[in-house]
């Protein structure tokens, strides 16, 4: 059985943290990224190490209080559009 | 929102909320050409006494202080900012820290390993590379160095190839006023993008020199109405209502090669120094930056009753340079508004 994916920030872009909420700069595309609502910007926070799928559920479930079979999914879909944006990669 | 319309709302929240978003660092101020109208100081002339520029460890600590202050756009500028003898490592601790870099340059040191270097930074934001002609001999004149056109128009050609974002600065003078659409046509048979600039200020040192290469008012009218037409339209800014709607010292910092810090580069106005205080103290305390903060179109003298207001591209840099007063206007300023309103007003 395969190991998890891991998922981390790519760690290259420029970003900054403007109000509470992380920007993200990609210069190749000329494209700015807001990462928006509380959640995301906590789980952008984790991403600043390899983190699975199973620990970033965790850690928004203890974060938030709010059930893992209701986090999974929005994690998942999270982690797949910054992912096709560029600004997360699978380490 | 994942589109450069967030930059200017970013741009906006940073003057709101004064965040030094966008902060202008100049490494040094040596150059290896010696332009005419350079606002630094009068290349003919000796170079000024000033403090030691500014160490590495210096700029380790302002990038990191920078950074915890809030800046994401970091633009790196001179003088020359590629003749630092440490701007490989400069850029280095730019990208470790995360800021997006753009670089002010002559362009006249990028070749091609140094293009494949530069190219090579993911968080490379742009290049601005200044250019006074649309040929050698017009350039080269307000260099004074020859060759300077070729080598700044294949270090471009370079970056561009590379895939940098490269925008030509155009600074318009008397010397190049006959070529200005000669220029704009270069650079866009090119495909560069590019900016056009005619306000020529006073220079750091005091002297006054560089303000003979501006054109007159006259030739500015007749630029307007020909090649440089497309940018006669009502300004953004000192609109009047109420508000004196600048960046400087609210999204906008610049520190200079020895450490001062200003509200933007182009306004030598001391507000401190990173030596004495670090930059977040400065950025949030300084009587300078408060002062600029609180500032209104009515507590500018000349401008609060002007007509003017909706087509002046007033710069509080040019007035400062100008007249010694952050509040008062460089009159040439003034009749770069005439002249706008002449032209756009049906």
């Amino acid at each position: 059985m395969s190991e998890p994916p891991r998922y981390r920030r790519d760690g290259r872009l420029p970003s900054q943290e403007v109000q509470g909420q992380a920007v993200v700069v990609v210069p190749a595309r000329r494209e700015l990224h807001e990462v928006l609502e509380e959640s995301g910007n906590f789980l952008w926070g984790q991403l600043s190490r390899e983190r699975t799928v199973s620990e970033l559920v965790a850690a928004l479930c203890e974060e938030f209080d709010v059930d893992p079979a209701v986090a999974e999914p929005d994690v998942r879909e999270f982690l797949a559009r910054l992912e096709e944006k560029g600004l997360v990669i699978r380490a | 929102m994942n589109d450069c319309s967030l930059l200017d709302e970013l741009n906006v929240r940073a003057h709101d909320r004064c965040i030094p978003l966008n902060v202008t660092l100049e490494l040094t101020l040596s150059c290896n050409i010696r332009c005419t109208h350079c606002y630094n100081f009068d290349r003919e002339r000796p170079r000024p006494a000033a403090g030691p520029e500014l160490s590495m460890e210096e700029i380790r600590a302002l990038l990191a202080d920078l950074r915890r202050a809030g800046t994401l756009f970091l633009t790196l500028t001179g003088g020359e900012a590629m003749v630092h003898p440490r701007f490989w490592e400069i850029a280095d601790e730019a990208a470790l820290r995360g800021f997006a870099v753009s670089v002010l340059s002559n362009g006249t040191l990028l070749a091609e390993r140094t293009c494949d270097r530069l190219a090579a930074y993911p968080n490379l934001w742009s290049v601005s590379l200044s250019v006074y002609g649309a040929a050698a001999p017009t350039h080269d004149g307000v260099t004074r160095t020859p060759g300077s056109f070729e080598r700044t128009m294949a270090g471009a050609r370079r970056l561009r190839d590379r895939g940098v974002r490269t925008s030509l600065k155009f600074i318009v003078m008397k010397a190049n006023a006959g070529e200005v659409g000669a220029m704009l046509s270069m650079a866009d048979a090119e495909g560069f993008e590019c900016s056009v600039d005619p306000a020529i200020t006073g220079r750091y040192d005091g002297t006054s020199g560089s303000l003979a290469t501006r054109v007159d008012a006259e030739t500015l009218e007749a630029l307007y109405r020909g090649p440089l037409r497309p940018l006669v339209g009502p300004a953004r800014t000192g609109t009047g209502d109420g508000d004196f709607r600048c960046n400087c010292a609210r999204g906008n910092a610049a520190v200079s090669s020895t450490g001062e810090v200003y509200p933007c580069i182009a306004t030598p106005l001391r507000a401190g120094s990173i030596r004495e205080r670090p930059f977040p103290e400065i950025w949030e305390a300084s009587p300078v930056f408060r002062w600029i903060r609180g500032l209104r179109v009515a507590d500018l003298p000349t401008c609060a009753p002007c007509e003017l207001k909706a087509w002046c591209r007033r710069s509080p840099g040019s007035a400062y340079l100008q007249t010694g007063d952050y509040t008062s206007v460089d009159p040439w300023t003034c009749r770069e508004a005439e002249i706008l309103k002449s032209i756009g007003t049906p």
